[in-house]
């Protein structure tokens, strides 16, 4: 079961940490880090909640735990050992996105990558222990945010 | 640029998963390490009853005051592990499956814990081990010639002193200034969350 929560949500969990510290090898540590609960926990998993709200919670945790480890995140300027699966103009874009999501208030940039992931905002309120409503007014102006920095990118 | 266009831009960006093994060996690591951790506490303990018995045994002391010695320096030696062992909660009792507020709300409280750990505890593992190692002293300075004594109690007094005004300060200023860092992170991402839930 654990091959199959595996292969399934790397990519997820790999974009939600990315989301969060832009560095490609933390990411990768962070990303570990939370399959490494996962599967320290899976046979606690109840069905209380869908395991994908389970474990985008292991993964948001765990990012949050971060505070711990380092004063700063560093930044990925470009990146490194990554699959790019679209055109140069696209990932210089994609970097951008993810740089600007990574310079957001913590809570704002687990809300944003969650939305991104095409995570239901139901779904995100109860990974966070958030209100509905706040997290669709939040997810409403971080885009704004991120929509006007874009702008400003192509000028 | 749209809602639609930072989907496609997130949803673009993949990785090579690292193999299953390796997650595998990262859980058996950290398992190993409670292991580990439990062996040597255990072992810290064997150890101290074995130098009580040890010394009770060899140097026969008269004094009562040298027993109580004894044994305070060696509880203080057990009791520093112990508490840290019994106020930090292992990875299984951690609620990293829960949501992010009660998540921060448990990591503030274990981080509070730490302090605690960090400075009060501490501080009576110093004392413990002082009382100890004076209480112990007594029999053998009272046996000296008196300048000798005096000498004696003088440089124990001194190194007490070092310990509790110099050495205890620096690791106490150490260990809490990193917690109160993260402790005040915490509370900050907390707020983020209070405004918003």
């Amino acid at each position: 079961m654990f091959e199959d929560i595996y292969k399934k949500y790397w990519q997820k969990v790999f974009r939600l940490c990315m989301g969060y510290v832009n560095d490609t090898e933390l990411v990768k540590d962070l990303a570990q880090e939370t399959f490494v609960i996962v599967w320290n926990k899976l046979s606690e998993f109840r069905n209380e909640s869908t395991i994908d709200t389970w474990i985008y919670r292991i993964t948001s945790n765990t990012c949050l735990r971060q505070i711990e480890q380092q004063k700063r995140f560093p930044r990925d300027e470009l990146p490194t050992d990554l699959v790019i699966e679209n055109e140069p103009d696209v990932e210089s874009k994609t970097t951008f996105l993810y740089k600007c999501i990574a310079e957001l208030h913590e809570i704002d940039r687990l809300i944003i990558s969650l939305e991104l992931e095409n995570v239901k905002q139901e779904e995100i309120a109860s990974i966070l222990g958030l209100s509905k409503t706040n997290v669709r007014v939040k997810i409403h102006r971080i885009k704004e945010k991120l929509m006007e920095k874009f702008k400003k990118y192509h000028e | 640029m749209n809602n639609n266009e930072l989907n496609r831009l997130w949803l673009g960006k993949t990785s090579n998963p690292p193999t299953i093994d390796e997650i595998r060996v990262r859980l058996h690591q950290m398992k190993k390490k409670k292991q580990v951790e439990r062996f040597v506490l255990g072992g810290i303990v064997i150890l101290t009853i074995a130098a009580i018995i040890t010394i009770w045994i060899f140097f026969q002391p008269t004094l009562i005051s040298t027993k109580v010695g004894i044994i305070v320096t060696l509880a203080g030696m057990i009791f520093y592990p112990l508490a840290y062992y019994r106020v930090i909660p292992n990875l299984n009792e951690f609620n990293e499956d829960s949501t992010s507020s009660v998540f921060l709300e448990a990591l503030l409280k274990l981080k509070g814990r730490e302090k605690f750990l960090q400075t009060k505890v501490l501080g009576a593992y110093f004392i413990m081990l002082s009382t100890g190692l004076f209480l112990y002293l007594f029999e053998y300075i009272s046996k000296m010639d008196t300048i000798l004594a005096w000498l004696f109690c003088l440089l124990t007094i001194a190194w007490l002193m070092f310990n509790w005004f110099y050495l205890r300060p620096i690791v106490v200023k150490k260990n809490t200034a990193k917690l109160n860092e993260t402790i005040e992170k915490v509370k900050a991402i907390q707020q983020q969350i209070e405004l918003f839930r």
